[in-house]
């Protein structure tokens, strides 16, 4: 028999506030009905309760395939421009590094990482956006969960759940306007009004000394761990790896230093080794100063000057350097001899040294000793001027 | 158990004269033209015939592993579904015949096989334990051994079962079929080595046989697609195999087109990065000139349109739409196999001409015959297995 008191909505206390209702039903076929007959009396906010998920569901409530595909596609979408973009700017603009002559835009390199880093978000956010915007989570509790029947709604019933904001949802009405014969129980869903779960939950003795507890041992055990626990150094490994340190002999070498030499007969890229070694009068009928005199390779020659002649030849080339008590004096270059010998024997003293003077082809790029040279015809035309030099 | 299946189902299929008219006007276009190819140049129509032949093998060999497969993850959806790859996988047996010309004509295709070649390079002297005709057969043969095992057991068995209901064949079959699948990846490796791999023994790519491996599954998924969407259209498959079977059908065949394009892009990344001699040559062939568009449509065709055509879900339930991807796929693959053979046999010439065109033509011809031939004898449904009914019900 119709049972007429189990199928009567129970009395709304006073501090509760109605937020749907639920029509029990005892066969997936009879829930399928009602959800039918729910539709055509112009119900749109439904939604059901099983034990396990109906087929056809979906479509009988109207519900179109899920938009959450959209949400996919965009966060991969964004997550693809992201991950190109940075390495973009980081390789090709902020940072350009040549590696083994690759593109600097290289795009098969940037594959890996746009790759994970689509899936890495896509992912992330398509679980993210389901729990949060289509399913409404996270939720400190359900309506649902109050209800008479919740023990029935997972073992072997099935419930049509209807929102009270549906347009329709009228609290005295709903019983009658969701009648059918095969409906076994009715209750309208209610929850505390929500002043009254922050004045009695969040206000309680009991909550806030749990609050004040927990905030007090996670502090204390942090501090204890921290003072006595010490540091635990996390991937050390490639500290604690085997290297050569700057000006450090290095164990893995058998001959000990750390820094090495080239390999004998190998020469830099774009260098060509110096032919006149030990015959400086050689170079000088055999070179010639390669680079023009312009504003830019004497003002370079000045610089270079200043850096590595300056401190011996002085300031005007005469000899008066300021390190002159701590070497032997150089000598003056306005000489005779220095203003006759031609750019290609000065090179061979820059180069090799001469006297006190020690090589200076490790120290001076050959254009930049060229150019030296240029400056240093500057300084001594500077300090033997004749008339018509003058404006 | 109730009967569960139409009358249509548990007859044989009868083929539409449509579908044998296109099996017998292509096998006559591809005659003329191979003959044709034949006379202006002998040494392309071989290699041509090398790629009709892997194309083939693939085709079966997808297919195959479409059952072993089923059995091995003991999957239920596409039991209805699994006879029609059974049909198919009849390619293997066939391809057989492909191989003659090939075989006859190893000296033109493998520089391996000439002795002095081999005598002359430090390299290849290295590789002349693996890498001479004697051996060369003798894989052969264990390939095909491995593979007509695996027909035989799995769709044999299933054929059989149909006639004298015998639940033990299913346990069998699944306790049968991890171990077969681990021996087609082990076969099908060597044989991309051998076949396709060794055309310039210089180069060598460790992942090359599994580029061929997703190729192959690949193929067959598209294969069954397009034959199952064919038969469901007109009408020859129950109205219980509906829009969830369908659905799997597509997103199998979206999954594997996919890693199909990874797998591509592993080799190249990995060449690419390297950047050394040896190992760029092979993509700086297939980088110039007509060869470069080969590649060009290949990254298209492989993978960019299937992927788009395939991305939704209602286009993985549109059986029109599947069976043109499916179609597409099929033309896709073989053009790799066709990109992955040709540069390395012959740079000169042009990258596609009409001498190419008898492959497809042949490939359609000899599919639609093999096809009705595996399926005179035999439903489209596998009527014996036990578990059909439940299967039928399948629902995403």
């Amino acid at each position: 028999m119709f049972d007429q008191a189990r199928n009567r909505a129970a009395p709304v206390a006073p501090d509760e506030q109605i937020v749907g209702a639920i029509a029990i039903y005892g066969s997936p076929d009879d829930l399928a009905e009602a959800v039918l007959q729910a539709r055509r009396k112009g119900f749109t906010r439904l939604d059901t309760v099983s034990p396990y998920p109906l087929h056809g569901m979906d479509e009988l409530l109207g519900r179109g395939p899920s938009r959450l595909g959209y949400v996919a596609a965009a966060a991969g979408l964004g997550a693809t421009a992201l991950a190109k973009g940075v390495q973009w700017w980081i390789s090709a603009v902020d940072y350009p590094l040549n590696i083994g002559g690759a593109p600097l835009f290289a795009l098969p390199a940037f594959v890996p990482v746009t790759f994970e880093l689509m899936v890495l978000f896509a992912s992330l956010i398509t679980v993210a956006g389901m729990l949060a915007v289509f399913n409404g989570l996270p939720r400190y509790g359900s309506a649902l969960l109050r209800s008479r029947h919740i023990r029935d709604l997972t073992c072997n019933r099935y419930g049509l759940v209807i929102d009270a904001a549906d347009k329709r949802f009228e609290p005295e009405r709903v019983t009658r306007d969701l009648e059918t014969p095969t409906r076994e129980a009715f209750e309208l869903l209610t929850r505390p009004r929500p002043g009254r779960f922050f004045a009695e939950r969040i206000l309680s003795v009991p909550f806030l000394v749990l609050l004040v507890g927990v905030g007090l041992l996670a502090s204390t055990s942090t501090r204890l761990v921290f003072r006595y626990g010490g540091e635990i150094p996390p991937f050390d490994f490639m500290k604690r790896q085997q290297r050569v340190g700057a000006q450090r002999p290095a164990a893995f070498f058998p001959d000990q230093p750390g820094m090495r030499l080239p390999v004998e007969g190998t020469i830099a890229r774009g260098q060509q080794p110096y032919a006149f070694r030990g015959e400086p009068e050689n170079a000088a009928t055999s070179l010639v100063n390669p680079v023009a005199v312009t504003r830019e390779s004497l003002s370079r020659g000045q610089q270079r000057y200043t850096a590595f002649c300056q401190h011996c030849h002085g300031k005007l080339a005469d000899g008066r350097g300021t390190l002159t008590a701590a070497f032997p004096k150089a000598p003056t270059l306005h000489s005779a001899k220095a203003r006759e010998w031609n750019d290609g024997r000065i090179y061979a003293v820059l180069t090799e040294g001469q006297n006190a003077m020690p090589a200076h082809a490790a120290q001076i790029a050959r254009t930049d000793r060229w150019q030296i040279i240029h400056y240093l015809r500057v300084l001594q035309r500077s300090q033997n001027a004749r008339e018509q030099d003058l404006p | 158990m109730t009967e569960p299946t139409s009358q249509l189902t548990s007859q044989p299929f009868s083929p539409p004269e449509g579908l044998k008219r296109l099996a017998y006007g292509a096998a006559a276009a591809a005659t003329v033209l191979l003959g044709l190819s034949v006379a202006t140049d002998l040494t392309r129509s071989l290699t041509n015939s090398l790629v009709l032949f892997v194309f083939t093998v693939t085709l079966g060999l997808g297919c195959l592993f479409l059952v072993a497969l089923e059995y091995t993850v003991n999957a239920t959806w596409s039991i209805p579904l699994r006879r029609i790859s059974e049909h198919l996988a009849g390619l293997l047996p066939f391809s057989l015949l492909l191989a003659l010309p090939v075989l006859f004509g190893l000296g033109r295709l493998y520089e391996w096989t000439h002795g002095e070649v081999m005598a002359s390079d430090p390299i290849l002297q290295a590789k002349i334990p693996y890498l001479n005709v004697p051996f060369f057969l003798a894989r052969f043969a264990i390939f095909y051994l491995v593979w007509f095992t695996g027909y035989v057991v799995l769709v044999g068995g299933s054929i059989r079962q149909d006639r004298t209901p015998d639940p033990a064949f299913g346990r069998r079959a699944r306790r049968f079929s991890p171990v077969f699948i681990i021996l087609l990846v082990i076969t099908i490796t060597f044989a991309s080595f051998d076949w396709i791999m060794s055309l310039s023994p210089h180069w060598y790519s460790s992942i090359f046989g599994i580029y061929l491996l997703v190729g192959a599954m690949v193929a067959g998924i598209a294969l069954t697609t397009l034959a199952a969407a064919t038969l469901k259209l007109k009408g020859f498959l129950p109205a219980e195999i509906g829009r969830d079977h369908f659905y799997n059908l597509g997103a199998l065949l979206f999954a594997l087109n996919t890693a199909w394009a990874y797998i591509a892009f592993a080799q190249f990344l990995l060449i690419w990065y390297g950047n050394l001699p040896h190992e760029t040559v092979w993509y700086a062939v297939r980088s110039r000139g007509g060869w470069g568009t080969v590649s060009g449509v290949l990254i298209i065709g492989h993978f960019v349109v299937p992927f788009l055509a395939l991305l939704s879900r209602s286009a993985k339930t549109d059986l029109r739409r599947l069976r043109w991807v499916a179609a597409w796929v099929l033309g896709a693959h073989v053009l790799d196999v066709y990109w992955l053979i040709s540069p390395s046999v012959r740079t000169t010439g042009t990258a596609i001409g009409w001498q190419e065109l008898w492959i497809p033509l042949a490939a359609i011809a000899l599919g639609i015959l093999v096809w009705i031939r595996q399926s005179k004898n035999s439903p489209m449904i596998p009527t014996g297995d036990p578990r059909l009914e439940h299967a039928l019900h399948f629902h995403l």
